[in-house]
């Protein structure tokens, strides 16, 4: 099944809260843990976003962004580029290379939802995981919505 | 500029109740005299200010005013910092302030340095936050571990049916990024406090310098250790007032037998790589002292005396650089080596028949380098160090420059304002004498106070060059207040008694009043100078 989200991250702790925030959201994601091996499962199986991190080994994230942006089959995907230095100067870049969205770590993670909402839209409703809908639960509770 | 010792006695005078006739009496003047020199109008010195201390009961530091114009200096230094600059503050100002609040002055300074070192910690600090890999490393870091951190808290806040697996594994993230995150917080701060204790501005050196202008660059100790061992090695115990000078064969001898010192001459072809560009080195595995056949002769007899002094004399050595005013290991490390190199001098030079030839020879310094087998830097420095009380040579102060004009190594003289680092003034002999390589070259100076100097430098090399190599070039000056200038040899020929052949000079462009000074290079750095004038 085609993931909503690809999530590039090589630290294990944010990995595993960007994925249980994002799936408690609603969305499928896909994880991976460096550049070459997002460029691989974006190729076989195109997100319809990316969450990518900047400091990655070997290649950093500005590299991968550089690689989608000069290829025609993913020059419009969107891309959320997440940086702990929230300088200016990485805004810029992120900018200039051709980023959907900006957030700073450390994130409280709405911001993190709200900003992939805005790219893509909210979740399918139906699409939450069952661990997030116990029998009787409202749909309103949890991290998101 | 010249401490006002004349107000100094009459304050001294009166507040012991003595009259002018009386005090004059006692050390056998006329009061007339007396009262020109309480009025600045005439010099005093020698055993004449001996006996005035000694009436008036007080130390002659005291009297003569060298701690205080050294603070006055220090002062003039910290109004020209941009700190200051609405206040138009000048050397009047830290006069007076030292005049007549010693102590407020001293708590001034006091914060002006603590200020210059915070500024100096912020900025490397800042510095090395915009630039250093380490920091950008260890800071990214911090903020990963903070972002994991958080991000978990927030869920286990806001998810309370999270499964009891994944709440679990999530608790324990919380607590492996918490220790992640300490560990790095404590290597930041260890980083930081590397950055602050590199960048004090009261450097190591400093402190250094510190402790050896509040001992008027005079130990007495290591004078008497010196003048043991040279009896000891020389024979000399029965002539003390006429030692054989230590020649290079009898130390090396000594070395070996004592210490059991091997020295090397001549190492040179296939040694390069090893060696680097040092011109002698010690192995304190080997015991192995060597030296490159461009070494010269009296270089190495002055490092083989440096090594017997740290062999022989190194608990006395260590036992100085405990002093409270050398408050880092550094600063002690500094001190060591400084101590050594002032008893090898010592040893190298003996006090009373060294003094006894300078005055003889009127201070020609290449006269004694040859008597001596020295070179021209190391007699400057062993006459900066002739300040025994009560067999004093003439005062002088001592400065060395690079062929980039950067002060490396100085020792001030009370009333001269040195630059305690950069550039001193373009038109100092210091410079000059890069023109004439060794030769002396010697000017009479007048500052914009009136105060008027003799300076004499040379400009040499310290290793035997070959072709091949480029000399490494330094220029030594020596300063002594021009009264005494007649009774060197440099002063001879010169008219000392009309200030219009002297050069106008000033301390430093930063710090000097004469604004149309075609050798300008840098603006004053506040109008509050000029007030001087």
């Amino acid at each position: 099944m085609k993931p909503d989200i690809l999530i590039v991250e090589d630290e294990p702790a944010i990995l595993d809260s960007l994925e249980f925030i994002l799936a408690h959201a609603g969305w499928q994601t896909q994880s991976v843990t460096n550049g070459e091996a997002a460029l691989e499962a974006i190729a076989k199986m195109p997100p319809r976003v990316v969450v990518l991190d900047v400091m990655l080994p070997r290649q950093s994230g500005f590299d991968v962004l550089k690689t989608l942006r000069a290829d025609l089959q993913t020059h419009n995907l969107p891309v959320l580029i997440l940086t702990a230095k929230g300088q200016q100067q990485d805004r810029q870049t992120a900018q200039h290379l051709g980023a959907s969205g900006f957030v700073t770590k450390p994130y409280a993670n709405t911001e993190v939802v709200e900003a992939v909402r805005q790219l893509i839209g909210a979740a399918p409703k139906s699409a939450r995981p069952k661990q997030d809908q116990p029998a009787g639960t409202s749909a309103q509770n949890g991290v998101s919505n | 500029m010249r401490a006002p010792i004349g107000l100094r006695i009459r304050n001294y005078r009166k507040t012991k109740g003595l009259t002018q006739s009386g005090l004059a009496r006692s050390v056998f003047i006329s009061p007339s005299y007396l009262n020109l020199i309480e009025a600045n109008k005439r010099e005093v010195g020698g055993t004449l200010l001996q006996h005035i201390a000694a009436e008036l009961e007080v130390d002659l530091n005291d009297l003569t005013g060298e701690s205080e114009q050294r603070l006055i200096s220090e002062l003039e230094e910290a109004f020209s910092d941009p700190l200051f600059e609405t206040l138009n503050l000048g050397l009047k100002d830290a006069h007076q302030l030292v005049a007549q609040l010693p102590q407020l002055a001293r708590a001034l300074h006091t914060c002006f340095r603590g200020y210059l070192e915070a500024i100096a910690a912020a900025s490397a600090i800042s510095n090395r936050l915009k630039s250093d890999p380490l920091f950008s490393q260890l800071l990214h870091q911090m903020l990963s571990q903070i972002t994991a951190v958080r991000s978990l808290a927030e869920i286990l806040r806001d998810v309370p049916d999270i499964n009891p697996e994944q709440r679990q594994s999530f608790y324990s993230s919380i607590f492996d990024e918490s220790l992640a995150l300490s560990q790095v917080a404590k290597s930041l701060i260890a980083q930081f406090d590397h950055e602050v204790e590199q960048n004090r501005s009261i450097t190591p050196l400093r402190e250094l310098n510190d402790l050896i202008i509040g001992e008027d660059n005079y130990f007495p100790h290591l004078e008497e250790a010196a003048s043991q061992l040279h009896a000891e090695l020389s024979g000399a115990q029965n002539q003390p007032e006429n030692p054989a000078p230590l020649s290079e064969e009898l130390l090396t001898r000594f070395l070996g037998v004592q210490f059991g010192v091997r020295v090397d001459l001549n190492v040179d072809a296939g040694a390069k790589d090893k060696q680097g560009a040092a011109q002698f080195g010690y192995e304190e595995d080997s015991k192995r002292l060597w030296f490159r056949s461009s070494t010269t002769a009296a270089e190495r007899r002055f490092q083989l005396a440096r090594r017997l002094a740290i062999l022989g004399a190194g608990a006395r050595l260590e036992q100085l650089c405990q002093d409270p005013r050398l408050t880092t290991p550094e600063a002690r490390t500094q001190a060591f080596s400084a101590m050594a190199s002032y008893f090898a001098g010592a040893l190298l030079f003996p006090y009373d028949s060294f003094l006894a030839d300078a005055e003889n020879a009127l201070y020609d310094l290449d006269f004694l380098a040859q008597k001596y087998t020295a070179s021209f830097e190391q007699i400057a420095h062993r006459l900066v160090t002739l300040r025994r009380p009560g067999a004093a040579g003439v005062a002088f102060g001592f400065l060395r420059a690079d062929p980039a004009g950067h002060l490396t190594k100085q020792f001030p003289l009370p009333g001269l304002l040195m630059p305690n680092a950069g550039h001193a003034c373009p038109l100092w002999a210091i410079y000059t004498s890069f023109r004439t390589p060794n030769r002396v070259a010697r000017q009479s100076v007048s500052f914009a106070d009136g105060s008027r100097y003799l300076f004499i430098a040379k400009t040499s090399s310290k290793r035997v060059a070959s072709f091949a190599e480029q000399p490494v070039l330094s220029s030594v000056m020596l300063a002594c207040e021009l009264v005494y200038a007649d009774k060197t040899v440099y002063g001879q020929s010169l008219k000392l008694d009309d200030p219009e052949l002297d050069i106008p000079v000033g301390p430093s462009c930063r710090l000097c009043v004469r604004h149309d000074c075609a050798h300008r290079h840098e603006a004053v750095a506040s109008a509050s100078s000029a007030s001087f004038l």
